[in-house]
């Protein structure tokens, strides 16, 4: 396993990759070359080779944009017993990302904008990664009245959203929905009908029925969005829905984008991937919300990512401490840390054919900065990675960067990881 | 690449847990993935303590070993015949009040296992409001403690499923490749319906059926090769065994069910619909019964119902379950040292 390479210093030479396949969404180039990298930013060949501090052979390798996670919970700040800013920023730095947004459910709530500022440096001084915040949509979370969004727009957050908590009714959602759109920021959805979801921990179907789980059905996920979409058309807000998690939200996404409804949507990778069966056994570390749910969905959710209906792929990482899964299954608490095995996650979705690995750069760089707004700051702040998609390895818990080793890939053979991070 | 779903199921299956490496049973979590030569052995052992009339007979198998029992969860018959079990083992017995001891003051199960197990603990009887308890104690906790589940959540009732088919194969008067067996009421929430579906298939039922409104039918049960009624009527027809399922209160005050009365009308044990069933078929239910609501007094009372036996048996079964993990622990011991 290769050393992580991290270049902070301003005034770093330049590095000389050869031979790399360059994975360039932005202008749609797959090529194999060699480059020039400095500050994060390609140049052309130096005319002096003295300039060049390292070179090293890019034979076989991907080069791809530092990556842009639309969803990660850092933990911090208030629930640093699972992770804070230095320990996951610098997991997700170590895996590839340099753009991480986070949602507002910390504690306390993200619903201040003068509190914005600090926490992005704190997170670019500890964890070396820029941190894009969703704020509050509405107060507390409580989802009665609208946060003070006006502040949070000018405290720069990405866009605003009431995380997994639900709205007092409908009313309140519409006006808050009206509200964003006024200010015109965006909001992030999160489908889940919370009365249908009820008491579950589960998908809702054979391996839910077996352990005798209660189980999330998929219609609290479709009635949610449905909902949603509807309410989207009425306000004119612009919309992202995060972690669809059923084949049939893929179809209402794509329903609504042929109305040209201005809306977007993306996919936690592990959706990509696993399915319920990972909870056999009470596998609580594939306990996750919204939870994995069946083969016919994760190809619905692939088919999704593969025509573009689902324009993103993100982390979805939630770093627990060890303690927070060890309780019978559906008292412990939901999510995955994930950052560490993102990265062969995607490789596989190449390798299975779901994406081209240019397809594959695109949904996981340039996708999620445009839905966040942040693309022109992306572009100028460069960066990029080496990917190694051949490359072996055991994801085991000291290989974990990440302070929550809370992962279903722990002890599994994955195969492509990010050898090298040049920001 | 290896996915979880390949790499961890091994690890996890209640079949690999409950099992010491000589294939014999160390925890008793679920029936699932015990084979048929496991049951027969914990239904054979039973009728070791079976005497005459209901008489249940002393064996000292467990000297000098300590049972705790640990519910989580309120119950009176299952706590008290497991307690009548161990006392004819000659173990000692231990009821821990979960409800005043220190897991209400913020501790958490495990530390208050292992706290417990530091009382030189053989066996943990559990029973535990969340799916997977047990399984999480024998996995993670407390792997050389006996640990055997009383009943976790909905997802399985071992003992019980165990005293059922002991009732059924000493009554039926027929093997159980011959016998078609219909469960009913509230199959979705039932732990005692799962462990009863999986019993009578691992020993070869003819034909299990499960008869319900689809409110309370599991999503997906198809799958296991259970037939599935909705109308009692057509359920009921031609079985040898029925099996009623206690109708839990927060069910009737729910979206799930109209009321109780209107559920007895179309799921209740009457006389009329036994009539349906085989002539001296078998009524069975696990308890605590609602008369008037599952099942008709005068059928719970009648002469087909083997409903008293069945506790009278839930002893035996106890007994041989107890013993038999706490023989499998020792034999593990012994193939650890």
């Amino acid at each position: 396993m290769s050393e992580i390479h991290m270049k902070h210093d301003l005034n770093s030479g330049v590095m000389h990759i050869q031979n790399i396949r360059v994975l360039d969404p932005m202008h749609d180039a797959d090529v194999v070359r060699s480059v020039w990298i400095k500050h994060g930013q390609f140049i052309p060949e130096p005319s002096d080779s003295s300039m060049i501090e390292k070179t090293i052979d890019g034979t076989g390798k991907w080069l791809m944009p530092a990556l842009v996670d639309l969803c990660a919970r850092l933990r911090e700040p208030g629930e640093q017993q699972h992770g804070t800013l230095k320990s996951e920023g610098q997991a997700a730095r170590a895996a590839g990302f340099l753009h991480v947004v986070i949602p507002p459910d910390t504690k306390p709530v993200l619903e201040s904008g003068a509190l914005l500022p600090g926490l992005r440096q704190k997170a670019y001084d500890d964890g070396g990664i820029y941190l894009h915040i969703v704020g509050a949509l509405t107060q507390g979370l409580k989802g009665q009245q609208p946060a003070n969004l006006a502040g949070l727009k000018q405290g720069k957050c990405i866009a605003v959203s009431n995380a997994r908590k639900p709205f007092a009714d409908n009313e309140v959602l519409l006006r808050t929905l009206e509200y964003a759109a006024t200010l015109g920021l965006t909001v992030f959805f999160y489908p889940e009908d919370m009365t249908l979801a009820n008491d579950g921990c589960v998908h809702e179907g054979f391996m839910a029925s077996r352990q005798g789980l209660a189980g999330i059905p998929a219609i609290a996920e479709m009635v949610a969005l449905s909902a949603q979409l509807l309410l989207v058309e009425a306000t004119g807000v612009r919309a992202h829905f995060s972690q669809l998690s059923c084949a049939a939200s893929v179809d209402l996404i794509a329903a609504a984008k042929m109305k040209h409804l201005p809306v977007t949507a993306d996919v936690a990778m592990h959706q990509l991937h696993l399915t319920e069966a990972s909870i056999d056994g009470f596998n609580s570390a594939a306990h996750v919300r919204p939870p994995l749910r069946t083969f016919q969905d994760r190809e619905g959710l692939r088919a999704g990512v593969a025509s573009g209906v689902i324009d993103a792929i993100c982390s979805h990482h939630e770093p627990l401490s060890a303690t927070a899964k060890m309780m019978p299954f559906a008292e412990t608490e939901a999510g995955i840390s994930a950052f560490d095995a993102f990265m062969a996650l995607g490789v596989g979705l190449a390798r299975d054919g779901v994406l081209s690995p240019l397809d594959l750069a695109r949904r996981i760089t340039q996708s999620p900065a445009e839905i966040a707004g942040i693309e022109t700051m992306r572009q100028a702040v460069g960066g990029w990675i080496v990917v190694d998609p051949t490359h072996e390895w055991t994801l085991d818990a000291a290989s974990i960067q990440s302070a929550g080793k809370n992962t279903p890939f722990l002890g599994a053979v994955l195969t492509g990881k990010v050898i090298e991070v040049v920001f | 690449m290896h996915t979880s779903a390949q790499h961890h199921s091994a690890l996890h299956l209640p079949s690999q847990l409950q099992l010491n490496r000589a294939g014999n049973l160390q925890h008793f979590l679920g029936i699932e993935g015990l084979s048929r030569a496991h049951l027969t052995r914990i239904l054979d052992t039973a009728e070791t303590f079976l005497g005459e009339n209901g008489r249940i007979l002393n064996q000292p198998l467990l000297e000098g070993c300590t049972v705790m029992n640990l519910f989580f969860e309120p119950s009176t018959r299952t706590r008290t015949t497991f307690e009548v079990a161990a006392n004819h083992l000659s173990a000692n017995v231990l009821n821990i009040d979960i409800q005043r001891s220190s897991t209400s003051k913020g501790e958490t199960l495990r530390d208050t296992l292992w706290n417990l197990e530091a009382m030189t603990a053989d066996v943990f009887v559990v029973r535990h409001s969340a799916s997977g308890a047990a399984h999480f104690m024998a996995q993670t906790v407390c792997p050389h403690v006996a640990i055997i589940n009383a009943g976790d959540g909905r997802h399985a009732h071992p003992t019980q499923a165990m005293l059922d088919m002991l009732t059924i194969r000493r009554h039926a008067g027929r093997p159980f490749s011959e016998l078609t067996v219909a469960i009913v009421g509230d199959i979705k929430h039932s732990r005692v319906a799962r462990s009863d579906i999986q019993a009578l298939q691992t020993l070869g039922a003819k034909e299990v059926r499960i008869i319900a409104p689809r409110t309370l039918l599991p999503i997906g049960f198809d799958a296991f090769g259970v037939k599935i009624f909705e109308n009692m009527d057509k359920g009921v027809a031609d079985c040898d065994v029925v099996i009623s399922l206690r109708i839990q209160n927060e069910r009737i005050a729910s979206p799930l069910l109209a009321s109780s009365e209107e559920f007895y009308k179309l799921y209740g044990m009457t006389e009329a619909r036994l009539k349906l069933a085989n002539p001296h078929a078998l009524v069975m239910h696990p308890g605590p019964m609602n008369r008037g609501v599952e099942i008709a007094s005068s059928v719970a009372d009648g002469s087909q119902s083997l409903i008293l036996k069945q506790v009278n048996y839930g002893i035996a079964v106890r007994m041989a379950v107890l013993s038999l993990a706490m023989q499998g622990q020792l034999e593990a011991r012994e193939m650890t040292a």
